[in-house]
């Protein structure tokens, strides 16, 4: 909208230009749990420990569940079809809310900008990591301590909906 | 590792104040060498392993850029999680790893502060001369139970600071800070504060030693100061 919008041009630029190499997602991990609908597969799906309001002391709750404790999702997904897909907003019963960001580095200021969706291109991987894309989990409902794991379920615009579990780790 | 020193020393150690004890500049001078070295060898060895996790961070710094000579910065004095005031100069006498940001923070400010753990653990039992101190440039939101129960997620060792806009006005210039709160549409937070998301490594006498840029490796970081307390 100001200034910034070449920046995120740029960023995302970056970032789909790693699509172009068929990199195949890293599988290694038995603890990765994955999932495999139509074209679209899902891996490496990790969040970082963080606490829920459950935790909350009693001067947190003035701050309501939409401000409150937010988590984050991050996963590798990979586009073996020969059409582009989209990942839509997607739901977890550990949060409130959830939204697709992107974190955008210009020149060292960190800049968070929501999206409506994340292209996932034809014979293409994204990769939601720290500093880039990744889910925010608004109003968590509950902790998320080292080795839980919870559902997430994706929303794809072709693939439809695909649940996966995250892996809660540092 | 040693074995490639840097073919000409940084300019700025040559033309240095000649008003400070021998000593001083003779352990500067090793320090700066040593970095140098580190920053030569990082520059022309491979990059180094990941740990094997999926969060590389290939496409962010490798290293962080050092400060010579070491830059004084002001004194300030803000409230800490357990709701005391805490003031830099109490930290003189260790390292201090500093970052701004915000508890709201999904993906950078973790990110970091897991990083923070990251290098606590590497530098293992010698981590006691390091402080670890995370402040808020949200203290509107981040009061001190509300940052006592976010550092305390990462480790209970580490500080929460509860920044205010006069303090954070006044010795921001010091590290380059910026941050914004902004109303972003979209999202369901009443507001997202864009920040400068580096972090600082400060000496023992709480100068500037050390800037890294948001990505780079908790192993460089703690390789520095491991470095750096090799050299005290």
């Amino acid at each position: 909208m100001k200034l910034r919008s070449p920046f995120i041009i740029v960023a995302f630029a970056l970032a789909l230009g790693a699509c172009g190499n068929p990199t195949t997602p890293s599988t290694s991990s038995s603890t990765a749990p994955s999932a495999s609908v139509a074209a679209i597969s899902v891996t490496d799906v990790w969040s970082r420990p963080a606490l829920g309001t459950t935790d909350a002391q009693p001067t947190d709750a003035a701050l309501g569940t939409m401000d409150g404790p937010t988590g984050v999702v991050y996963m590798t997904i990979r586009n073996s079809g020969s059409a582009p897909d989209r990942l839509l907003p997607i739901a977890s019963p550990v949060a409130g809310a959830s939204e697709l960001h992107a974190s955008i580095d210009s020149s060292g200021i960190m800049s968070m900008r929501p999206l409506d969706g994340i292209d996932i291109p034809a014979d293409g991987t994204v990769v939601l990591k720290p500093g880039g894309f990744h889910i925010m989990l608004v109003g968590l409902k509950r902790d998320l301590r080292l080795d839980d794991t919870f559902d997430v379920v994706l929303r794809f615009e072709h693939a439809g909906a695909i649940t996966v579990q995250s892996h809660v780790r540092q | 590792m040693a074995s490639q020193p840097p073919s000409e020393p940084p300019v700025a150690l040559v033309d240095r104040s000649i008003g400070v004890l021998r000593v001083v500049r003779i352990a500067s001078l090793i320090i700066a060498l040593c970095a140098a070295g580190l920053i030569m060898y990082r520059i022309y060895s491979t990059p180094a392993a990941t740990t094997g996790s999926a969060n590389s961070l290939e496409e962010f710094p490798e290293h962080g850029t050092l400060i010579e000579p070491p830059k004084p910065l002001s004194d300030f004095t803000l409230t800490s999680q357990d709701g005391k005031p805490l003031s830099l100069s109490d930290l003189h006498g260790k390292y201090v790893l500093l970052f701004f940001g915000y508890t709201h923070c999904p993906d950078v400010c973790p990110t970091t502060l897991s990083d923070f753990l990251q290098v606590k653990r590497q530098i293992g039992a010698a981590s006691s001369e390091v402080r670890f101190v995370f402040v808020s440039v949200d203290g509107e939101r981040d009061t001190p139970p509300v940052l006592a129960r976010f550092v305390k997620n990462f480790d209970p060792g580490f500080i929460g600071l509860q920044g205010d806009d006069a303090t954070l006005g006044r010795i921001g210039a010091e590290y380059g800070l910026y941050y914004k709160k902004e109303k972003v549409a979209g999202t369901s937070q009443p507001y997202s504060v864009t920040h400068s998301s580096s972090s600082y490594l400060l000496d023992r006498a709480g100068r500037m030693r050390m800037i890294y840029g948001f990505g780079v490796a908790p192993q460089v970081i703690a390789t520095d100061i491991g470095t750096l307390l090799a050299s005290d």
